[in-house]
């Protein structure tokens, strides 16, 4: 009787240190994710593609605000080219599944449309994915947001 | 004799590796296809209002994001296919993209159906990611979003 209650306890003592290993570890994943969708923002903001590009899959899939469909190096012009001077994340919620993190929220930024500034909003969910010792985004889409 | 078997050993482990290198190529293709047919499958099931096969493929945590930016949980979006008017869905130019034991798939789609009485066509291109958990791959986010004409 004792012989089972003792390994009883301690299978549940195991369980929970498991759990509670599974647990720091995503919440070490979340830290990194949000991280590096901070660099996202701030590498857009001063059109720094060389750190865009390693935050970015080869294969990324990047679906514009306005439905465009974008390869990597589509983005990585888009950016360049773009006269705008990027914004801020507005809310970030990050979802762990192992090997894969979805980054979900909202981003906001001051564009300018004939000399009038407004302020545009859109809500994005981005898919990074633990690939040879590093997290890199393989695919982001955003969609508007009513004004 | 034993520079033979070292020729032999290489010669066969090239062959395994170039075999292994198929199947699992065969096997990424497989799963390719296998998500995009998901895809299409959770278009007929929103037609015609079977929740219960959306229910199997979209993962408990699953989110979802509207052309109009709402955000929606699994029990809402079941929700909505039954309360919605849509009629027919028809998705486009997909394209999987697979990375292990995650799937992302692109493509576009169009909406048709009565909503209040009026008529609704809706297009747009959606994003989905899918995840491989538990022997199966279901759907853990979707988003739409609207195409500018």
């Amino acid at each position: 009787m004792k012989k089972a209650t003792f390994a009883l306890i301690a299978a549940c003592t195991i369980l929970r240190l498991a759990g509670a290993q599974e647990v720091g570890a995503n919440a070490g994943i979340e830290a990194k994710i949000r991280a590096l969708e901070m660099s996202w923002a701030q590498a857009e903001a001063r059109k720094d593609n060389k750190a865009l590009s390693a935050l970015f899959d080869d294969e990324l899939l990047f679906v514009e605000y306005d439905g465009q469909l974008l390869t990597k190096a589509e983005y990585l012009a888009r950016v360049r080219d773009s006269e705008e001077l990027g914004g801020t994340t507005e809310s970030l919620s990050i979802r762990v599944f192992g090997g894969m993190a979805l980054a979900i929220g909202v981003y906001r930024e001051e564009v300018f449309r004939n000399g009038k500034p407004y302020l545009r909003r859109r809500r994005f969910i981005d898919t990074w994915v633990y690939k040879k010792d590093t997290w890199v985004c393989v695919a982001a889409a955003a969609t508007l947001l009513p004004r | 004799m034993r520079r033979q078997l070292n020729a032999a050993l290489s010669a066969c482990a090239f062959v395994c590796a170039l075999n292994w290198t198929s199947i699992a190529q065969d096997s990424l293709q497989g799963d390719a296809t296998r998500i995009i047919a998901l895809e299409n499958a959770w278009s007929r099931a929103s037609e015609t209002k079977d929740t219960k096969s959306v229910n199997n493929l979209l993962d408990d945590s699953f989110v979802y994001v509207d052309v109009n930016g709402k955000m929606m949980t699994k029990a809402e979006v079941l929700k909505d296919i039954t309360d919605s008017g849509v009629l027919q869905v028809v998705t486009k130019s997909m394209i999987a993209r697979l990375h292990g034991t995650t799937g992302v798939v692109t493509g576009t789609f169009r909406l048709e159906g009565i909503v209040g009485g009026k008529p609704l066509r809706q297009q747009g291109r959606f994003v989905d990611t899918w995840l491989f958990k538990n022997g199966v791959w279901v759907c853990v986010a979707s988003q739409a979003t609207g195409i500018a004409r």
